[in-house]
């Protein structure tokens, strides 16, 4: 029998929150286009968005908490092949995969390869702000994956950073990454995510230090930790308007302390629902397992199908058109998870294969 | 098969995914290894495959450390 200690973290700990996080992101990711047409979706639409603020943090507090130190050099090609390789398979798919949608859709074979153009030079730049012209040249964005890009960033970054042995002089160059991200927003142009990832630098922090500490205990049954975080939190909720991708914030102080408490208390509220042995439970815990593979398609399929025309196709009922475009992702993102899977076990199988001989 | 011939083969699996130096019985998936739940499926996948079981996926998200897989392993190859 398996005995769960109390302390120690399992491996479906962090799934079932890592699950909602995706549906949020997808869901809020797809309302956009019904919201002004429909006052339900509207209401849905602001209650997913006061909830997506604590989700990137969310999944940075994860990573920080399974994070490790190690010589820069390992880290570095680690994140590289964890990270940068996803992306720039998803490039591979807006580059290869773009045209042809765009053609079957308009029948214009020089305005879709100049759209793919406009998505791999994006991609090149790891470019988050869609439609914005660079040296003359309209370029798109990254989509979704700037996660990745943030996150290479980051963990190099926090790697770096933890080579340093005093405590005081870690918080220190975690607070300068924060300050350094501020200026850099400020800047407009900047490429690869940087910016991003040196907030996501103190996200990452704050779970390296749970671990590090064993605070998930201390901090988890403790109602002090609620009744300090929850009032931030509702404060930023109100007053803030953080966005990480973009960076496009007025008061980025409130945003970040806010959007970091709201992390937490995602992290803490999914580790406790995650107990939970429901249906749909252990349903939405098959999607947090995927988090990576989601991301990825669903950064591809949201730029190249064309979903802008559901609402013209359908004006009158935008909670259908709605329901059937997440339907359709939905149809979309299960079986490129399957086949990523299919491909992954094969990859992992012959790697041992290998090793056998 | 013993339960300390499933443990080795266990071992030497998450070997083959993980960096870590030492890897024992009590080495935790999450904070010893790094192993994230994807990697414990495809892993559990191939010793479906090599002992002709079926692991529940209930039972690998409880899973913490290596000992808990290789008795998750050994109670459905001698039920």
């Amino acid at each position: 029998m398996i005995v769960n200690k109390k302390s120690r973290i399992n491996l479906g700990s962090f799934d079932l929150v890592k699950g909602v996080a995706m549906l949020l992101v997808v869901i809020s990711h797809t309302i956009g286009r019904y919201s002004g047409q429909s006052v339900a979706l509207q209401t849905v639409q602001i209650w997913a968005s006061r909830l997506a603020i604590g989700i990137m943090p969310m999944f940075f507090i994860i990573s920080g908490y399974a994070f490790k130190e190690k010589p820069l050099k390992k880290m570095l090609k680690k994140s590289f092949s964890d990270l940068v390789v996803p992306y720039l398979w998803v490039m591979a798919a807006y580059g290869l995969l773009f045209p042809i949608v765009t053609y079957s859709v308009y029948g214009s074979l020089r305005a879709s390869a100049g759209r793919a153009a406009q998505f791999v030079a994006a991609f090149l730049l790891g470019w988050t702000r869609n439609g914005e012209v660079l040296l003359g040249y309209e370029v798109a964005w990254c989509t979704a994956t700037w996660y990745f890009l943030a996150s290479f960033v980051a963990f190099n970054v926090l790697n770096l950073i933890l080579k340093l042995k005093n405590q005081a002089a870690q918080a220190g160059c975690v607070v300068l990454c924060f300050v350094l991200s501020c200026l850099l927003f400020d800047h407009g142009i900047v490429f690869y995510c940087i910016p991003q990832g040196l907030q996501a630098v103190g996200f990452c922090y704050i779970g390296y230090l749970i671990k590090k500490y064993n605070l998930f205990d201390k901090l988890m049954y403790s109602p002090w930790t609620y009744v300090i975080l929850i009032p931030i939190y509702l404060m930023q909720a109100k007053w803030g308007d953080y966005d990480m991708s973009m960076g496009n914030s007025s008061n980025m102080l409130l945003n970040y302390i806010g959007a970091g408490c709201c992390g937490v208390l995602c992290v803490f509220v999914g580790i406790y629902a995650g107990k939970c042995e429901w249906r749909v439970c252990e349903w939405i815990k098959k999607i947090g397992v995927y988090t990576y593979w989601i991301i990825a398609i669903h950064a591809a399929e949201m730029e190249m199908f064309p979903w802008y025309m559901l609402p013209m196709k359908w004006p009158d009922t935008p909670v259908l058109a709605f329901a059937i475009e997440l339907c359709c992702k939905i149809l979309i993102i299960v079986p490129g998870c399957w086949l990523l899977k299919r491909i992954s076990q094969m990859k992992y199988r012959k790697k041992l294969a290998g090793r056998g001989k | 098969m013993t339960n300390e011939d499933i443990l080795n083969r266990v071992i030497e699996l998450f070997a083959t995914m993980s960096e870590a130096e030492e890897i024992t019985e009590d080495s935790e998936l999450i904070d010893d290894l790094e192993i994230s739940s994807m990697d414990v499926l495809f892993l559990i996948s191939s010793m479906e495959a090599e002992f002709d079981i079926k692991v529940p996926e209930k039972a690998i998200r409880k899973m913490v450390t290596v000992g808990d897989v290789a008795e998750v392993i050994y109670g459905l190859v001698n039920p």
